[in-house]
């Protein structure tokens, strides 16, 4: 018996596609959530110099009946320079590809540039961080490592150093409240960690978890808890140094910061361009459509002592 | 892509590898050493290299004067004539080499590894690591000088000899050809090897410091390197010895004496924090022999990103032959790279 079946009678269009894009995984943008903005002025040079006049010492000594004025004090600067830098990125889409195409191309296109210009801006800041901040390891765990894991006295030192430099905390504190399961949170420095620290950040003593705050104003979509005075942020672009630790494990570097410790300082008139030139600009024959974007931007410390890098690795 | 771009320029060999940085990317190369094809006939020496895109890493074609008798002229690749080739780099991508054994440094203030690590040259950035000398595992290093194959030394001097623990040999990596790759953000920090008690006290820096005149930093000491009254100073520098070693405006004369620990004094835990330069990215410049400036308005020391993309010509050859595109010490070499579309 014969029977007509989708082997012998296939369909003569075999896929449908389902016009909703899949979602494209994007990365927390965490490096930047805690800078300070600054806009480098047009047509004033290539570096932007920020300075802080040093703090005068105590005036102990006594002025004395003697009538004679004493010396007077001087003042002293440190100047900190910075060179914002241009980057960007672009695409050639063929006509025949936006023609033909059944998807909207040119909006994918439009998407993913744009969000490798954020995931770019996010990693140039991070980068800086990483490679300009004063390292601390921690040392209080015992897998035997040099970073050791993170441990609850490691998360003490890095506040007492950070108090000790008269350091701003970011974060206000988070008054208990009269519900299950949550404790308050103290005023805090914010670090930007790796999500692979997630598991470990929840094995030391004392974390609390966002979830577990009094009350979920403010709070970061990013962020995963707290220990002691810091407050977590994680991202899958958090910095770490691969084969770094002493038995050659990655180290993972937590960029512990407080108030006004860095800033990202971005071109005037240049701060994000993005650029779609249809086809017709292109050739003779208007062959290529073309998109792009250029930033002008650079990170700097705008305070040394204000940031530190907690180097860890796992248990 | 509109067509071809093309750039070109010419270097002089230094008989290291050399870098060239193409923002614009580069699919294909052509190499001529001028000074070699001005010499008439050698035998084994490459005159004229060709690289295209897709070709096997450090590697391309070469034309030259083969070893035969009467020297007729050879095309093969670099690797079938065991030299080093073409190598696409883009810095920012960049990761430490594959592990290779190494046994642990000698007990010397420069120390010596024991290691068939590849690709060192003087003032390459290696680290080592899993090693019995715990002090010195995981700490980033410049190379002083080599035995290509044997060994490295390190280039700064330590305050103290390391130590030596008996035990288990471990593992090296290479992480940057130089201490310009290693600067991708510039001015970063580094590991203090030892600070002298001086009215302006020497700075030895395991990595080659780069830094100039004039130049703000931070320096950091913990408690086991024992100059804690240094720690957490605001210093400038005064002069720059050398590669490794400057000098900065702060009197350590009656300080602590400054302090690498040996392993032991690391203990068998081995964790620890060494003490470290940090540069602001700002300049203080009232030294005499400062970079050009205006008003103290020098810009030397302002942060900056230098990733980039390029291609790296080997310098390598085993043994006299001359098939490498770098060239050797003093010829003078011509290039030309294009840019085309890959249908």
């Amino acid at each position: 018996m014969a029977i007509v079946n989708t082997t012998n009678f296939p369909s003569p269009t075999q896929i449908a596609w389902s016009e909703k894009f899949l979602a494209i995984a994007v990365p927390n943008l965490i490096h930047g959530t805690l800078a300070m903005q600054k806009k480098m002025p047009a047509n004033q040079g290539y570096i932007l110099r920020m300075s802080r006049t040093n703090r005068l010492a105590n005036a102990m000594v006594p002025l004395g009946p003697s009538g004679i004025t004493p010396p007077p004090s001087t003042m002293s600067r440190v100047d900190i320079d910075v060179r914002p830098q241009f980057f960007g990125d672009h695409m050639l889409l063929n006509e025949q590809c936006t023609l033909l195409n059944t998807d909207p191309v040119m909006n994918q296109a439009v998407e993913i540039l744009g969000i490798q210009m954020r995931t770019t801006e996010d990693a140039l800041t991070r980068n800086v961080l990483a490679s300009t901040a004063g390292a601390i390891n921690c040392t209080g765990g015992v897998n035997g490592d040099n970073p050791t894991e993170i441990t609850r006295s490691d998360v003490g030192n890095i506040t007492k150093i950070l108090l000790g430099n008269n350091c701003k905390t970011i974060g206000s504190m988070i008054e208990s409240q009269n519900k299950f399961g949550v404790s308050s949170v103290r005023n805090s420095y914010f670090a930007m960690a790796h999500t692979d620290l997630s598991n470990q950040l929840e094995n030391v003593q004392g974390f609390v978890h966002s979830s577990n705050y009094p009350s979920q104003n403010n709070i970061l979509e990013s962020e995963w808890g707290s220990v002691g005075n810091v407050r977590y942020l994680l991202s899958s672009e958090g910095s770490k140094d691969v084969n770094a630790s002493g038995l050659g494990a990655t180290v993972y570097n937590m960029l512990v910061a407080g108030m006004e410790a860095y800033a990202v300082v971005k071109q005037d008139r240049y701060t994000a361009k993005f650029i779609h030139r249809p086809a017709i600009y292109d050739s003779p024959m208007a062959l290529n459509d073309s998109v792009a974007w250029k930033i002008c931007t650079a990170a700097k410390i705008t305070n040394d002592q204000f940031i530190l890098k907690h180097r860890c690795t796992l248990a | 892509m509109y067509g071809t771009i093309l750039q070109q320029d010419n270097f002089t060999a230094t008989g290291n590898d050399v870098i060239l940085k193409i923002r614009s990317d580069v699919d294909f190369m052509h190499v001529y050493n001028w000074t070699r094809t001005n010499a008439g006939i050698v035998a084994a020496t490459g005159l004229e290299w060709y690289w295209q895109r897709n070709m096997p890493v450090n590697d391309g074609i070469v034309k030259g004067w083969s070893v035969a008798a009467g020297n007729p002229y050879l095309v093969g690749t670099c690797s079938g004539l065991l030299s080093g080739g073409f190598t696409l780099v883009n810095s920012s991508t960049v990761l430490p080499s594959a592990p290779v054994a190494v046994a642990a440094g000698t007990d010397v203030v420069s120390p010596v590894y024991t290691s068939a690590l590849g690709g060192v040259s003087v003032g390459s950035v290696v680290r080592v690591y899993s090693t019995t000398q715990n002090n010195i595992n995981s700490l980033d290093f410049s190379v002083g000088a080599i035995t290509a194959g044997v060994d490295f030394t390190m280039r700064a001097v330590l305050q103290q000899a390391p130590g030596i623990v008996a035990g288990a040999n471990g593992f090296a990596r290479l992480i940057a050809d130089n201490v310009d790759d290693y600067n991708r953000i510039y001015p970063s920090r580094r590991v203090i090897a030892n600070i002298t008690q001086a009215v302006n006290p020497t700075v030895t820096t395991l990595v080659d410091h780069s830094l100039t005149v004039g130049q703000q930093l931070r320096i950091n000491v913990p408690d086991i390197c024992n100059m804690t009254q240094l720690n957490g100073q605001l210093a400038t520098v005064v002069t720059v010895v050398d590669a490794c070693n400057f000098t900065i405006n702060i009197d350590t004369t009656s300080y602590t004496a400054f302090r690498f620990p040996t392993s032991a004094q690391v203990g068998a835990n081995g964790s620890w924090t060494p003490a470290e330069v940090v540069p602001l990215g700002g300049f203080a410049g009232t030294f005499a022999g400062q970079l050009p400036a205006y008003n103290n308005q020098s810009i030397v020391a302002a942060t900056t990103d230098n990733d980039y993309i390029g291609i790296k010509l080997s310098s390598f050859n085993t043994g006299a032959i001359f098939w490498a595109p770098a060239g050797t010490a003093g010829d003078n070499v011509y290039w030309v790279a294009g840019k085309s579309v890959n249908i």
